[in-house]
C-alpha cells in the first residue's frame, strides 16, 4: 500500500533527492580532486561538477575553509528546497533531521559562552540547518534550569531539555548535556521512525541503530580517564541499538580500548572496526591504517548507500544529507591536504560512489 | 563542388591546420569570428587543470569576475551600461599589450570601487547609527514624558479605589517606572529589527520572569543596512527593570539577539542637548556622505561606458584560449595542430581567413590546412535563414539528421503551414493572425526575436481559400501511401498532393459527395467492381484494381528488394578481393620518433561492421510490418485535419449566431448598445479562443503530425549537430 500512495505526495521530492544524489562526487572525481596541485586547480575541477560555478565570485587565491563554506551552503539550499515542498509527515521526518544539528548549534555555543567567546564569532560558526530564532539568546543563560526555561521551553528540543539530570555548566556537564540530548534526540527519533513503518521505519532503525552503537562506543572510549562514573557512562548510552543491552552492561565496566575490542567483536559486523587487517567495507582495499572514526564513516556510508537501493521511503533523505555531508568533509580533507602541501595523506578520504 | 541545399546535410571535411605558435592566439580569433570550423578534442585524457593554456583562462577569468563585481555595483546603483554598438567583430584585443593594460585597468578600477565602497559603508554605518540615536531620543521623550504623566494618574488612582482592573495593572507599571525613575534606576534603549521584536519580547519576559515594562515604537523611515543593501524596518525599545543584574542580562540579551543599543540619559535636559548634538552630526554627515556617493557614482558611470566592450574582449579571449586547449602541440616544430570539421565548400574562406592572420601578425610562416580522409561520421550542417530557421527547428526538436540523410525540414517547410492552414481553415481569421504577424514582423528589428516562421505560417495560411469541402476521407491518402515505398520521404509529399487534388475533386463531385466515401471503401472490399452510379471516369474499375495490386506487390517487394541488392553488392566486393581491415585502428602520425608525443594527429577508427544477411532481414521485417501498419493507423491519424478544420469552422459559426446575429435584427438606441456589446464579446471570444487557442492546437497537431506520422516513415535523425567555434554564438549564449 506504502508503494501505492507515496508519490501523492512525496514522488517529486525522492525524485529530486535522487537527482541529488547522482550528483554526488564519484571516484573519477575524486581522482582528478586529489591530483590538483593547488586550490585553484581544485576550484577548476570542481565547476566540472554537478557543483557548477558555486566558486565563480569568490576572489583568487581562494581558502579550503571557503570552499567548505559554499559547499555547506549549496546542500543547504538543496536541503532547504526539499524541506519546503515537503508535505507530512515528510516534513516532520525532514524536522527531525534538523534537530541533530540544533543540538550541535547549542552545545556550541554555550561551550564558546564557558569560555567567553564573541557571540557573533559563535552564531557564523553554527551550522545553518540548526539556526532557530532564539538561538542566540542562549549565551545569556548561565544553568541548565535557565537555559531550558528562557529559551529551550519553545524548542523542538524543549522534551529532550527536560532529561538533563545536572545543573551547572562546566567542561564536563556540557558533555553529559550533549550525550543526554543526543541519547533523547535518538531515541525519539527511533521510536518516529518506528511508528512510520514499512521500508523507512526498517532502513532507519538500522541507520539510527548503528549511530546508537556508534556513540555508546564513542562515549565508552572517551570517558575512559575522566571524572565521569561507570553509572553514569552507562547513562548516556542511547537505548537502543545492536549493542542494547548487553552490550552496554559490559561497555560501562570496560575501561581500556581492549576491552572495548572484546565485547564489540561479537557483533559481527561490527568486527572490522577493530581489526586493522581487514579492508573497508565494500571499498577498496588500502594500505593506509585507517582511524576508528573513518572506519564508523565508511560504514555509515555504506548503510545509507543501500537505502537509495529500495523505493518509496523516507530514508533516502536521512542517507541525501549525511552522504553530501561526507562529501564536504572530503573535499575539505582534500583542499586543506593541498593547502598545507600533505599530499602523502590526501587519500585518505571516503569515496562514496 | 556541391551546392548546400536544405535537402540534405552540406558535405563536411576534416580538416587539420598546423598553425605556428606565435600566429597560435590571432589566428584562432580569426577563425572564432569566421565560426566555420568544430573542433575536435585532441586531449580528451587530459584533466580541465592540466591542459596547455589554463594559466590563461585563469586570468581571463579573474578579469570576469572583476566585471561582473562592477556589473553588480552598477545594478545596484541604477546605472545602465551602454550598450554595444556597431559591429562585435571589431571589438577585440589586438595585442598581448592590450590585454595586459586592460587588465590594468579593470584592476586599479575594482580597487578605486572598493576603497569607495568601504569608506562609503563607513560613512553609512555611522550614519546609521546617529539617524537610530536620533530616533531613540525622540521615542524615548515619549515614554518619558508619558511616565510623568502617569505620575498624576497614579496620584488620582490612589483616590479612586473604583478604578478597573486592567487599568490597575497599567499603573502598576505606571509607579514602578515612576519609582525606578526617582530611585534612579536602570533602564536600556535601544533600536532592533522589527522581524525579531516578538521573540526579543518573549525571550525577555522568560528571561526575567516578567520582572519589566517594556515599551517599543516603530521607526517610520525605513533603514537602509549598509553591509547587505536591505531596507530593514526597526523599532525603538525602552526596558525597564529593577536592579543591576536584570539590567546586565537585559543588555546582553539585546545585544546577542543583534540590537544596537543606545546610552539615554535619564535627565530630560542632558536629553535634549544630546538630540541637537545629534542632528547637527546627522548634517554634517550627510554631506560627506553625499559627496562620496558623487565621487563614486562619477567612477561608475566611466566604467558603465565601456563594461560591455571588455566584457565582449574577454568572453572572446577566454573562447580562443578554451579552443586553443583542444590542440595539440608539436613542440618539435613550434606549432598547433588542430582538427575540425568544416563545410567542404568554405575552404576558401578558411584560407582566406588565415592568411589574413598570418598577414596582420606579420609572421612569415603561414598556417597551412590539411583535408583528411576519414570514417568518422561528421556532423550534420544545414545552412538555414531567417526564414527557414524556425522549420528546422521542428525537425531538429524530433532528432537532428544523421549526416546527408535527407532533411524533412525541405518539406516542413511546405508542409507544416499547409496543414496548419487546413486545421485552421479561415480566410478571415486567417487575415487577422497574417496581420497580428506582421505587426511582429515589422517590430521584429525592436524584440530581436525570430518570429518569421509564425509570419510564414499564417501567410501561406491566408493564401489557402478558407472555403473547402469538409468531410473528406483520408482513407484516399491511403493507397497513395502503398504506391511509394521506395523514395518514401516523398510519399508525404504525395500525400499533400492527394489533399490538394482532394480539393480539386471535391469541387468536381459537389453533387454527390457520400459517394466517395463507399466507393474507396469498396475499392478494397470490390476489388475492380465499381458501381455504376459512383463512377467518376470511363475505366475507372480497371484503374482501382490495378492502384490495389500494385499496393499488395509493394509489400514483398518492400521486404525483398534491399536486403538482397545489399547482398549482391557485398558478394561483388568480396569477390574482387577486399575484405574488412583487421586492424581497427591506425594512427597517422607525422614523425613518430619525436619522444615527446609530438603529433599524433589523426585516428581513425574503422567501424565498418561485417555484413550479417540474417540481421538485415530481420530489420526490413520489422520495417515492413511497421510501415504497413503505420498505413493504416496514420492515415487515421490524419482525420484530425478534418475534426479539427470542422470543429474552428463549427465553433466560429456557433460563435457567430449566439452573439453577434441577433443583435443585428435590432433597431433603435437598445439595439445599438447591444450591438456594441455583442460586438466587443464576439471580437474578444475570436480573438481568444478561435485565434490563439485554436491557432495552437492547428499548430501542435501540424507538429505531431510531422513528428509522429511524416518522420517515422524514413527520417533516422540520429545526427548530430555542427557546432562551430564561432564567436556571435558564444556571445549570444552568454547574453541569454
Amino acid at each position: 500500500m506504502e508503494a501505492l500512495y507515496f508519490n501523492v505526495s512525496d514522488g517529486y521530492l525522492e525524485g529530486i533527492v535522487r537527482g541529488y544524489k547522482s550528483a554526488i562526487l564519484n571516484t573519477t572525481h575524486y581522482l582528478n580532486l586529489t591530483q590538483c596541485e593547488t586550490l585553484d586547480d581544485l576550484k577548476l575541477q570542481l565547476s566540472a561538477t554537478d557543483y557548477g560555478n558555486f566558486l565563480a565570485n569568490e576572489p583568487s587565491p581562494i581558502a579550503a575553509s571557503t570552499i567548505h563554506e559554499k559547499a555547506t551552503q549549496k546542500l543547504v539550499d538543496e536541503f532547504k528546497y526539499v524541506r519546503n515542498n515537503a508535505m507530512a509527515p515528510l516534513s516532520q521526518f525532514l524536522d527531525y533531521l534538523t534537530y541533530a544539528y540544533m543540538i550541535d548549534n547549542v552545545i556550541l555555543l554555550i561551550t564558546g559562552t564557558l569560555h567567553e567567546r564573541d557571540t557573533n564569532e559563535l552564531l557564523e560558526r553554527c551550522h545553518p540547518l540548526g539556526v532557530f530564532d532564539t538561538m542566540p539568546a542562549l549565551c545569556v543563560a548561565t544553568n541548565v534550569t535557565e537555559l531550558y526555561e528562557t529559551v529551550m521551553v519553545e524548542t523542538p528540543l524543549a522534551p529532550y531539555f527536560q532529561k538533563i539530570s545536572v545543573n551547572d555548566i562546566d567542561e564536563l556537564n556540557i558533555e553529559i548535556i550533549r550525550n543526554t540530548l543526543y541519547k533523547a534526540y535518538l531515541e525519539d527519533f527511533y521510536d518516529y521512525c518506528k511508528r512510520i513503518g514499512g521500508v523507512t521505519g526498517e532502513l532507519m532503525s538500522e541507520i539510527l541503530e548503528f549511530e546508537a552503537d556508534r556513540r555508546t562506543i564513542n562515549i565508552t572510549i572517551n570517558s575512559f580517564d575522566t571524572e565521569l562514573s561507570r553509572d553514569d557512562r552507562a547513562k548516556l548510552f542511547p537505548n537502543l541499538g545492536k549493542l542494547y543491552p548487553e552490550g552496554h552492561m559490559k561497555l560501562a565496566r570496560a575501561d581500556c580500548l581492549d576491552h572495548v575490542k572484546a565485547v564489540v567483536e561479537v557483533w559481527v559486523e561490527y568486527r572490522p572496526f577493530f581489526d586493522t587487517t581487514l579492508n573497508s567495507f565494500g571499498g577498496a582495499a588500502t594500505s593506509e591504517a585507517k582511524t576508528l572514526d573513518d572506519r564508523f564513516f565508511e560504514y555509515e556510508v555504506h548503510l545509507n548507500k543501500l537505502t537509495f537501493q529500495q523505493q518509496f521511503h523516507y530514508a533516502i533523505f536521512y542517507a541525501f544529507l549525511k552522504l553530501k555531508e561526507q562529501e564536504i568533509r572530503n573535499i575539505l580533507w582534500i583542499a586543506e591536504c593541498i593547502s598545507q602541501g600533505q599530499k602523502e595523506k590526501i587519500n585518505n578520504y571516503i569515496a562514496i560512489f | 563542388m556541391p551546392y548546400s541545399s536544405l535537402f540534405r546535410s552540406e558535405e563536411m571535411s576534416l580538416i587539420q591546420l598546423y598553425i605556428p605558435q606565435e600566429t597560435a592566439q590571432p589566428t584562432v580569433a580569426e577563425l572564432g569570428e569566421l565560426g566555420l570550423i568544430q573542433f575536435r578534442d585532441l586531449n580528451p585524457d587530459v584533466n580541465a587543470f592540466q591542459r596547455a593554456f589554463v594559466k590563461e583562462i585563469r586570468r581571463f577569468d579573474e578579469m570576469e569576475r572583476h566585471l561582473r563585481f562592477f556589473d553588480a555595483q552598477l545594478t545596484k546603483s541604477d546605472i545602465p551600461v551602454r550598450p554595444l554598438t556597431g559591429d562585435i567583430r571589431n571589438i577585440h584585443a589586438r595585442s598581448a599589450q592590450e590585454i595586459d593594460d586592460l587588465e590594468e585597468k579593470i584592476i586599479e578600477h575594482e580597487r578605486r570601487i572598493t576603497q569607495m565602497n568601504d569608506s562609503y559603508e563607513t560613512l553609512q554605518k555611522q550614519y546609521l547609527k546617529l539617524t537610530e540615536m536620533k530616533f531613540v531620543l525622540q521615542e524615548t521623550r515619549v515614554f518619558f514624558d508619558e511616565a510623568t504623566s502617569r505620575q498624576d494618574n497614579i496620584r488620582n488612582s490612589f483616590d479612586e479605589p473604583t478604578a478597573p482592573l486592567l487599568e490597575q495593572q497599567d499603573l502598576e507599571h505606571g509607579s514602578e517606572s515612576l519609582v525606578l525613575h526617582h530611585l534612579n534606576l536602570g533602564f536600556v534603549t535601544g533600536v532592533i529589527s522589527r522581524a525579531k521584536m516578538l521573540t526579543f519580547e518573549r525571550i525577555l519576559w522568560r528571561a526575567l520572569r516578567g520582572n519589566l515594562y517594556l515599551k517599543y515604537v516603530e521607526i517610520d523611515e525605513p533603514i537602509t543596512d549598509p553591509e547587505t543593501d536591505e531596507v530593514l524596518e526597526k523599532n525603538v525599545f525602552i526596558i525597564f527593570a529593577h536592579g543591576k543584574e536584570l539590567i546586565n542580562k537585559i543588555t546582553k540579551i539585546s545585544e546577542s539577539l543583534g540590537a544596537t543599543l543606545y546610552p539615554v540619559d535619564s535627565d530630560p535636559n542632558v536629553r535634549d542637548n544630546n538630540s541637537t548634538e545629534i542632528t547637527s552630526q546627522i548634517e554634517a554627515r550627510n554631506s560627506v556622505l553625499q559627496n562620496t556617493y558623487n565621487v563614486r557614482r562619477t567612477e561608475l558611470l566611466k566604467i558603465a561606458e565601456d563594461l560591455n566592450i571588455w566584457m565582449t574582449i574577454i568572453k572572446k579571449e577566454k573562447a580562443i584560449y578554451h579552443t586553443m586547449n583542444l590542440f595539440n602541440y608539436d613542440s618539435g616544430r613550434k606549432c598547433l595542430i588542430a582538427e575540425g570539421w568544416c563545410p567542404s565548400n568554405d575552404f576558401d574562406k578558411i584560407n582566406q581567413a588565415l592568411r589574413n592572420a598570418t598577414d596582420q601578425s606579420g609572421s612569415t610562416v603561414p598556417s597551412i590546412l590539411n583535408e583528411l580522409r576519414t570514417t568518422k561520421e561528421p556532423p550534420t550542417f544545414i545552412r538555414v535563414n531567417k526564414f527557414t530557421v524556425g522549420f528546422q527547428e521542428i525537425v531538429d526538436a524530433y532528432g537532428v539528421a544523421k549526416y546527408r540523410e535527407v532533411n524533412p525540414g525541405l518539406f516542413t517547410i511546405i508542409t507544416f503551414p499547409f496543414l496548419f492552414a487546413v486545421m485552421f481553415g479561415d480566410f478571415g481569421h486567417g487575415m487577422l493572425v497574417t496581420a497580428a504577424a506582421l505587426y511582429l514582423v515589422i517590430r521584429e528589428k525592436k524584440f530581436e526575436k525570430g518570429i518569421s516562421d509564425e509570419w510564414h505560417g499564417n501567410q501561406t495560411d491566408a493564401q489557402q481559400i478558407g472555403v473547402y469541402p469538409i468531410g473528406i476521407d483520408p482513407a484516399w491518402h491511403g493507397s497513395d501511401n502503398f504506391l511509394i515505398f521506395t523514395n518514401s520521404y516523398k510519399m508525404k509529399m504525395s500525400i499533400i498532393l492527394g489533399v490538394i487534388q482532394r480539393d480539386n475533386n471535391g469541387e468536381l463531385v459537389h453533387s454527390a459527395p457520400p459517394g466517395l466515401l463507399n466507393m474507396l471503401i469498396y475499392m478494397f472490399l470490390q476489388p475492380g467492381v465499381v458501381a455504376e452510379e459512383d463512377k467518376l471516369y470511363p475505366g475507372q474499375g480497371f484503374v482501382q484494381g490495378t492502384l490495389l495490386f500494385i499496393a499488395l506487390i509493394c509489400v514483398p517487394w518492400m521486404l525483398l528488394t534491399k536486403p538482397f541488392i545489399m547482398r549482391r553488392d557485398h558478394k561483388k566486393i568480396r569477390s574482387q578481393g577486399y575484405h574488412n581491415p583487421q586492424m581497427d585502428t591506425t594512427r597517422v602520425s607525422t614523425d613518430e620518433d619525436n619522444e615527446y608525443g609530438g603529433a599524433v594527429v589523426a585516428e581513425e577508427m574503422f567501424e565498418v561492421e561485417e555484413f550479417d544477411f540474417g540481421e538485415i532481414m530481420i530489420h526490413q521485417c520489422i520495417h515492413t510490418i511497421e510501415f504497413c501498419l503505420g498505413c493504416i493507423s496514420n492515415t487515421a491519424s490524419y482525420l484530425r485535419l478534418w475534426a479539427l478544420s470542422l470543429a474552428h469552422a463549427q465553433l466560429s459559426s456557433v460563435l457567430w449566431d449566439m452573439t453577434l446575429k441577433p443583435t443585428l435584427g435590432m433597431s433603435g438606441v437598445l439595439g445599438t448598445i447591444a450591438f456594441i456589446i455583442a460586438f466587443t464579446l464576439w471580437f474578444s471570444l475570436t480573438v481568444f479562443i478561435l485565434l490563439l487557442m485554436e491557432g495552437l492546437s492547428a499548430f501542435l497537431h501540424a507538429l505531431r503530425l510531422h513528428w509522429v506520422e511524416f518522420n517515422n516513415k524514413f527520417y533516422e535523425g540520429t545526427g548530430r549537430k555542427f557546432q562551430p567555434f564561432s564567436f556571435k554564438l558564444i556571445l549570444k549564449d552568454d547574453d541569454h
